[in-house]
């Protein structure tokens, strides 16, 4: 097992460094000729990606009003109004974020909404679309009911998005409007539901270190002891499967997610079998997620993994 | 399908297939009335049909926003006797059964389900014209015998009616004695909207929207298409309503309002209200179905042909003479209907969103979609004296030279003298002053600081012709105060605020923007009163009552 690792998500992923260029010189054809022969997962997570560039919202706005017979220009734009809020408001608790904050997150998600209904009346088939639509919801609180709805329509058209099926898994969560059980119980169903070795078994992970985040002390002690089997049999079925296969993005961060939270699960035999499977490839966004400092948490489970 | 004259009064004859049946229609209805004489248009037609006591002959009367008609089913001798013997009721109103009448409409409208569509009229009109049918009979108790015969020489007359008759020929002895007078236009629509589209808070379970349209084939068309499309997407596909309507109402003046409304089960109100928001989006930017639109087009088509054949069309014809609207045949009409495009639904669909006016279910917000808030206050409050309210520290009534206000913290509730449209009175002080935007202050001396000191000032300043004095009420319903701690307004569940357009929170739906004073009261007037300050309320029933418009052509009528 390497020490070190390729974390730069243009060299892991050449389509993103290509399509973050073009966005860059706000070049919209050549956007598209990546857009346009990326995997479905692929493309919306380039569109979320490419929404966190510093593009003009005019010039957004002008892709969408010269290009109303283009879905990607939506999305992208969407998600740009979004991202926007949530800038402002933070990842922050909902108590530590000011009224002030507040305000402007609803104003840019509103207009994130007018933008996506559009796009969705237009576009009804687009999964990226329709991905955007599940965020915007739970940032105003739409409810559980409409997101699940908007989750039921992206479903028809593509029933293992992974990205929307990772933002449907946060609604489920008490911290927005679910429970645990409906968390847990569609995380399993969606792994069980695509095939061996596909990542949907991230859900299964997220489940449980989500759940274990709201314990504490010898709650979480014991939470953490009693979903471990559960855990490793996701890993098994998805990331450790035979059939997994390595070596692209989607993998990267399938990989990136077990391991790190094997790592706070203090199971150091997956966690490295986990980086047997990721070599020297390793996609920070999970580490970020998981720890203060994602790229020393990775060295650190890394050389945690390794001891005897 | 012909047109001729009788007595000088225009009218549509042709046999058709069913039973004969024949009508006199007026242009007169709720949108002429006032909300102190509202209910004027039903008594005289109540009191119009009084004579035919138990016929054995089928006969009604209908009072709509623009028409009044009278009619009946039966042999030509029926008919001749029945619509000659209207119109000579009409001369000679049987004033001794006044009393009586007023009584019958009361027990009436308790009966009647108050409809969703109705606390729409309500926000989009005001208290005056179009949305004079969100309100009950309020003006029964001030109308009088003058004031009925001046109503009856204003619109029951030659020049202001027309008449069908589904026969080949005018029943022998039919005789219109009606007096002359010249026809009278449909009032121009009023807007409580500042903008449009718009958008307010429900207190029921169902999403309902309305939107004024051109009268025209596409938008009729149009209004099925939105039928189906929101009855797939919301019922058949995901299950969220049970019930899905929409009603085609069209206007003299060349508009037309269409509404559509959906129920939806308590847990997924969110999602029922973001399906329709979405099953509108797809219309307006261009996804028609044109499967969708053969089949409205087709059903519609035949819905005519077989109208035709029956003398169904003879009613809206007549409708059509009496307010200077072009005859159409059946040919031209069903042409009109099969030239209709998907392209052009996509533009009614666009028009139709931007004339738009939304309710939310219960709790639900429609900031997200873009809509701007229909007005649930008052911009501000008028100048004057200032009663604390016994009740609710935070609250207060103003009583100045230019109106009434109620203010609580941010939330004002102001009727000026100068346009408010009614205000009912009781003998022990009790007044509910309406202002012609909807917006209504409660004022109750039992509830405010020496404000029993300020009625005669507020009953000075109010129009005679706007007053409304009512029976003594049972004691035990003038409101007492109840001592509360200091509340937000938000939470105070009690007897003193907030209301505005009729929305109750008496009853703990409390809507906080909306602010009418209301002091719960009971007793027989007030108990209608009520019913109508709690309309969104009486909608929560939900499903049932969508269908009301649903069936007939005409909206809201009341039958009697």
């Amino acid at each position: 097992m390497p020490l070190t690792f390729e974390t730069d998500k243009a060299a892991l992923w050449p389509q993103w460094a290509a399509f973050r260029d073009a966005l860059r010189r706000l070049d919209w054809s050549a956007c598209h000729a990546v857009l346009d022969v990326a995997a479905a997962p692929d493309r919306t997570r380039l569109i979320s990606y490419g929404a966190e560039e510093r593009v003009p919202e005019d010039f957004l706005r002008g892709l969408v009003r010269q290009n109303p017979g283009d879905p990607a220009a939506f999305a992208l734009l969407g998600r740009f109004l979004i991202t926007t809020g949530w800038n402002i408001r933070t990842a922050a608790r909902a108590q530590h974020v000011s009224k002030e904050q507040w305000r402007a997150f609803y104003h840019w998600l509103n207009l994130a909404e007018q933008v996506l209904i559009e796009g969705a009346a237009r576009h009804p088939s687009d999964p990226a679309v329709w991905t955007a639509r599940l965020l915007s919801a739970r940032g105003i609180s739409l409810g559980l009911d409409e997101e699940t709805r908007r989750y039921a329509r992206l479903a028809q058209i593509d029933e293992h998005h992974l990205p929307a099926q990772v933002q449907h898994l946060q609604q489920l969560l008490p911290k927005w409007s679910g429970t645990f059980e409906a968390a847990h119980a569609f995380a399993r169903e969606r792994m069980l539901a695509a095939p061996p070795g596909a990542p949907q078994g991230v859900l299964v992970a997220e489940a449980h270190i989500e759940h274990a985040m709201e314990l504490s002390g010898g709650e979480q002690r014991q939470y953490l002891e009693h979903a471990l089997p559960d855990l490793r049999a996701a890993a098994e079925r998805s990331v450790l499967h035979p059939a997994f296969v390595a070596g692209d993005y989607t993998a990267d961060l399938a990989l990136g997610d077990f391991a790190a939270i094997f790592r706070r699960f203090g199971d150091r035999e997956f966690t490295a079998r986990v980086f047997g499977v990721m070599g020297r490839r390793a996609a920070l966004d999970p580490w970020d997620m998981y720890f203060d400092g994602g790229s020393t948490a990775l060295h650190a489970a890394r050389i945690w993994a390794g001891e005897k | 399908m012909r047109q001729v004259e009788v007595d000088g009064v225009p009218a549509m004859i042709g046999a058709g297939a069913g039973p004969m049946h024949a009508g006199l229609v007026f242009r007169v209805g709720q949108a002429d009335e006032t909300l102190a004489r509202r209910g004027v248009t039903h008594l005289v037609e109540h009191l119009a049909l009084h004579s035919f006591g138990v016929a054995d002959h089928h006969y009604n009367g209908t009072t709509t926003p623009e028409f009044t008609y009278f009619h009946t089913q039966g042999t030509a001798e029926e008919i001749a006797v029945f619509l000659t013997g209207v119109c000579a009721s009409l001369r000679d109103l049987p004033m001794h059964r006044l009393e009586v009448e007023k009584e019958l409409l009361r027990t009436e409208y308790g009966g009647r389900q108050s409809g969703l569509a109705d606390s729409m009229a309500l926000w989009r009109y005001g208290a005056r014209d179009f949305g004079l049918t969100a309100y009950p009979e309020f003006g029964l108790p001030a109308i009088g015998p003058e004031e009925l015969r001046a109503w009856v020489a204003t619109y029951f007359t030659r020049g202001n009616a027309a008449l069908w008759i589904a026969a080949d020929e005018i029943p022998p002895g039919l005789r219109l004695d009606l007096p002359d007078g010249p026809r009278r236009p449909v009032p121009r629509p009023s807007s409580a909207l500042p903008r449009t589209p718009a958008w307010f808070r429900g207190s029921a379970g169902s999403v309902v929207w309305d939107a004024v349209v051109p009268r025209a084939a596409a938008s009729g068309v149009f209004t099925g298409v939105l039928e189906r499309a929101l009855m797939r997407s919301l019922r058949q596909e995901q299950g969220l309503s049970y019930s899905v309507n929409t009603d085609y109402d069209p206007r003299t003046d060349g508009s037309a309002l269409i509404t559509a409304a959906a129920d939806a089960l308590p847990e997924k109100r969110g999602a029922v209200l973001g399906g329709f928001v979405d099953g509108l989006a797809a219309l307006r930017y261009g996804r028609v179905d044109e499967k969708d639109v053969a089949t409205v087009i087709g059903h519609r088509c035949d819905e005519l042909t077989q109208a035709e054949e029956r003398g169904g069309r003879l009613p809206g014809q007549a409708l059509n003479l009496v307010s200077g609207r072009p005859i159409e045949t059946l040919d031209e009409i069903v042409a009109g209907i099969r030239a209709v495009t998907p392209d052009a639904l996509t533009e009614v669909a666009a028009e139709a969103w931007s004339t738009g006016l939304l309710m939310t279910p219960a709790g639900r917000s429609a900031d997200w979609t873009g809509l701007a808030p229909a007005p649930t206050g008052s911009h501000a409050a008028v100048q004057g004296h200032t009663h604390r309210s016994l009740e609710t520290p935070a609250a207060r009534l103003i009583v100045g030279e230019e109106g009434v206000s109620v203010v609580e913290d941010t939330d004002v509730a102001t009727v000026r003298f100068d346009t408010i449209a009614a205000m009912l009175a009781w003998p022990d002080g009790g007044r509910l002053l309406i202002g012609a935007d909807g917006i209504s202050v409660r004022v109750e001396p039992t509830l405010y600081a020496g404000s029993a000191a300020a009625i005669p000032a507020i009953d000075a300043r109010v129009h005679p012709a706007a007053r409304v004095y009512q029976r003594p009420r049972d004691p035990q319903s003038i409101p007492v105060p109840e001592k509360r701690a200091a509340t937000p307004a938000t939470s105070s569940p009690g007897r003193i605020i907030a209301l505005v357009l009729g929305i109750p929170a008496a009853l703990g739906l409390l809507i906080l923007d909306l602010i009418v004073v209301v002091a719960v009261a009971s007793g027989e007037e007030t108990a209608i009163l009520i019913v109508l300050l709690l309309i969104c309320l009486g909608a929560t029933a939900g499903a049932g009552f969508l269908v009301r418009w649903g069936v007939q052509g005409l909206r809201g009528p009341r039958t009697g």
